[in-house]
């Protein structure tokens, strides 16, 4: 190393110094700073200096060789720094992070040997493809982050195209959690998906189909069931995961179908619609949920859970329903896996719902009969994630309603017995993007001809914006 | 301290109410994302901790599942131990955020971020987005497989045991530093340590100067370890599969990284890109291709075949293949692979 080298070194290492002395201790007192400056660079020439000396009086070579190892550290560690700005960069950094803010925009194509009207009755989900032809799902705008040290925050807002081409805003979910309540316990209030089951508390980019199965079109409507309300969650000390939830939600309104719903919409076929007002904590509607979660292996894992509803409903001012529900859920994944590929994993749900229609008088002044209308069905559906980034898939679908008085069921879309199978196959560009096949074999009484009718969707996903972790 | 608070908490357990401080023969519970903090956390924590991780070692930390039984798991940790700079933005904030457990909060003392101690590579210098591919907006987070890293994880886990456990203090303190210096031993050698600072030696071995610098005293042959393994080889041009813990580990020892399998960060590599690779590696020379063992095997098999370019896998977590159960031990292996197909001419 020659004297120009170090000399130039050195005063890199007095820059590089300053530098790193407002960086990294912030902020610094300027004359704390300055002074350590100072002492450096007094040390590197005193070093200099007492080295010349040595290699001019010729003295020990150890001693010299001392002070040329401690000159090279000291320029190693300047090189090192000066080098390659940006790396070996310690301390953390990131802005204050008071939003995180994502959007999801999903979208399909496709066409049926349905005419419009039935596929309407088909896809009875309100972002199911309703149409022949391109469908705008769902644009969903999600908000989410923590509040403070004892809550976090979560909005939905969703937007859409329905079939008569208006644009459709909802105000999906707006709920608040807790993050520090003593007990295990967890409280979430606002307006949000009643955790039924698996599916219906799942937003629709996160469904592995195209469509919502069959019997929650049925008994929650074409929007899902939710409402305004509260829940209280409590997590059981086993050995594996337990969760306990019970809550209670407004019944009323155009997304509580099955209870009081706003309208006709969610009453069975033929019976007049009583407008409740709510009067007592009767009026409510109770949601409960057990699941339980055990890890069976390091890499396979089986989920179940039981739910049930009860509430009120807008037959008549006494009457009630119920519903219950339990599911099924097992996912194996390769422990060292190519990005979660391969992967093979099966859901189900079975779903009954009893739906206690009051005696009525209807605008004709016809008397209806009261009697208890029982609905039911179940979907199971198969995943295989057979190599990276595909995913195969296979649903069936089961729904029929009990033979009601009133109406032959064979005659309403929303109670006849149908079932449905769907293929489909799925390629994800990345995590934040997808396009979905799904093919459609439906069988229903309400249909014309042979009954049974093809369906072919083409779905696409992108996602952007910072997204929360998916539930499993 | 606890003998004195003995009165107390029988008082509160009297009264029906769960003590707050941890019972003498209870073990504080430890909690990490990766199985490279719960080994560190195991030896700087001995007797005194239980650690376990949520993940196991095989399995890729980008891609995992919220699966509930984490939340079980957090629901009574003492401390939780993560990564940190969103490499558990997967799945890590629910966990927490349902764990129902005050203790881990972020912002509590039970929440520990090793990666705010750490050396950061390839730290954005300005904004990215994901055309970019699956880029970490905090730098690359795979910091472990610098052994430098590995003592700065092991002094902010200690530093987090003290506060939750400050009873344990002394303990603590001293296996921390016998982890460090077992780090500096299997790195170094003991006999070259004697004469210099392991702080200096890193740092010619990041410029790949140090074996000219040992060279220049005559003590060269007192180099022992990792160093002595790689050092050699400084210069020497490599290419990797993913840009991730790879690079941390050229980095220190004065490695280059020229190229990725993946045309960017998450992406898989495509045809046209890996040819692109190939005729690189080529041109320049590359000596080795560094992969995980969660790598699609193929990709790496072809660009092999085409170049004669030994591929040398990396395990990238402790416990990620056989012969890994510790962090030195899995450091040893990584090490030794990759020199044996280095030194070849």
């Amino acid at each position: 190393m020659t004297p120009s080298t170090r000399l130039s070194s050195s005063f890199v290492l007095v820059l590089v110094l300053a530098a790193a002395a407002f960086a990294q201790e912030s902020p610094p007192p300027p004359e704390d700073a300055q002074k350590k400056i100072e002492e450096l660079e007094r040390r590197v020439r005193a070093l200099e200096e007492a080295l010349r000396k040595a290699e001019v009086s010729g003295a020990a070579a150890a001693d010299a060789q001392k002070l040329e190892d401690e000159i090279d550290m000291l320029v190693a560690r300047v090189d090192a720094m000066a080098q390659q700005p940006g790396s070996g960069v310690t301390g953390g950094g990131g802005p204050l992070r008071l939003i995180d803010i994502s959007a999801d925009g999903l979208f399909a194509a496709g066409t049926s040997t349905a005419t419009d009207d039935e596929i309407a009755a088909l896809e009875a989900g309100g972002h199911d493809p309703r149409q022949r032809g391109f469908s705008v799902q769902n644009v969903e705008l999600t908000f989410a982050g923590a509040v403070d040290p004892y809550f976090r925050g979560d909005i939905h807002v969703v937007t859409f195209i329905d079939s008569e081409g208006e644009t459709q805003l909802e105000l999906e979910e707006a709920y608040l959690t807790t993050l520090a309540l003593p007990g295990d316990l967890q409280l979430k209030g606002g307006h949000y998906f009643t955790e039924f089951g698996r599916i219906n508390p799942r937003h629709p980019h996160e469904w592995d189909f195209v469509d919502q199965p069959v019997i929650l079109s049925r008994v929650f409507g074409a929007d899902g069931l939710r409402a305004p309300g509260a829940r209280l969650s409590w997590l059981a000390p086993t050995p594996f995961f337990l969760e306990l939830q019970t809550g209670m939600q407004n019944a009323r309104g155009e997304t509580v179908v099955s209870f009081l719903s706003s309208d006709e919409a969610g009453l069975p076929t033929g019976r007049p619609f009583t407008d409740q007002s709510i009067s007592s904590l009767a009026d409510f509607l109770y949601t409960e949920r057990l699941a339980a979660s055990f890890d069976l292996s390091d890499e396979s894992t089986l989920s179940p859970g039981v739910s049930a509803l009860f509430g009120p409903n807008s037959s008549g001012p006494d009457a009630r329903t119920e519903i219950y529900g339990a599911d099924l859920f097992y996912k194996w994944r390769a422990l060292s896996n190519d990005q979660g590929w391969p992967f093979f994993s099966v859901q189900g749900e079975y779903v009954l719902r009893n739906y206690e229609a009051e005696e009525a008088t209807d605008d004709d002044g016809n008397v209806v009969p009261g009697e208890d209308l029982v609905d039911q069905g179940f979907y199971v559906q198969a995943l295989c994630g057979f190599e990276r980034p595909w995913v195969a898939g296979l649903r069936f679908d089961y729904a029929e309603g009990e033979e009601s008085d009133v109406l032959e069921e064979s005659a309403d879309p929303s109670r006849d017995r149908r079932y449905r199978i769907s293929p489909n196959l799925t390629y994800y560009p990345s995590h934040f993007s997808k396009i979905r096949l799904q093919y459609n074999y439906d069988d229903s009484q309400f249909l014309s001809g042979d009954g049974s009718e093809h369906s072919v969707w083409l779905q696409f996903e992108f996602l952007f914006g910072a997204h929360g972790a998916h539930k499993f | 301290m606890l003998t004195s608070a003995m009165p107390l908490l029988l008082v509160l357990s009297g009264l029906g109410l769960s003590p707050v401080t941890l019972p003498p023969e209870a073990k504080l519970d430890v909690l990490t994302t990766l199985t490279d903090f719960r080994d560190i956390a195991a030896q700087v924590g001995g007797d005194r901790v239980e650690a376990t991780s949520l993940l196991k070692g095989p399995e890729d930390p980008h891609f995992i599942d919220a699966k509930p039984g984490f939340i079980r798991a957090a629901n009574k940790a003492d401390l939780f131990i993560k990564n940190g700079m969103e490499l558990e933005i997967g799945y890590e904030p629910m966990i927490v955020a349902e764990s129902r457990n005050p203790k881990i909060q972020p912002g509590s003392p039970g929440n520990c971020d090793v990666s705010l101690g750490v050396k950061k590579l390839e730290v954005p210098a300005k904004a990215v987005d994901r055309s970019m591919g699956d880029i970490h907006g905090f730098g690359n987070p795979h910091f472990m497989l610098d052994p430098v890293n590995a003592k700065l994880v092991a002094q902010a886990i200690r530093n987090r045991l003290k506060e939750v456990d400050p009873s344990g203090a002394s303990s603590y303190d001293a296996r921390c530093d016998a982890f460090i210096r077992r780090i500096d031993e299997a790195m170094f050698g003991a006999k070259i340590l004697e004469r210099f600072r392991a702080a200096d030696l890193e740092l010619l071995c990041e410029q790949g100067t140090l074996i000219a610098f040992l060279d220049k005293r005559g003590a060269r042959a007192d180099l022992s370890g990792w160093a002595a393994a790689l050092a050699p080889y400084a210069g020497t041009l490599l290419v990797d599969y993913h840009a991730g813990g790879s690079r941390y580990l050229a980095h220190r020892f004065g490695l280059q990284v020229v190229a990725s399998l993946e045309p960017k960060p998450g992406i898989a590599p495509s045809l046209s890109h890996l040819g692109e690779v190939v005729t690189l590696m080529k041109a320049r020379g590359v000596n080795a291709l560094l992969y995980s063992p969660y790598n699609r095997r193929s990709d790496v098999d072809w660009v092999s075949s085409q170049t004669g370019v030994a591929g040398v896998m990396l395990a990238h977590s402790v416990g990620a293949v056989p012969d890994t159960g510790d962090y030195v031990s899995m450091m040893n292996r990584n090490m030794e692979a990759l020199r044996k197909v280095l030194e070849k001419p």
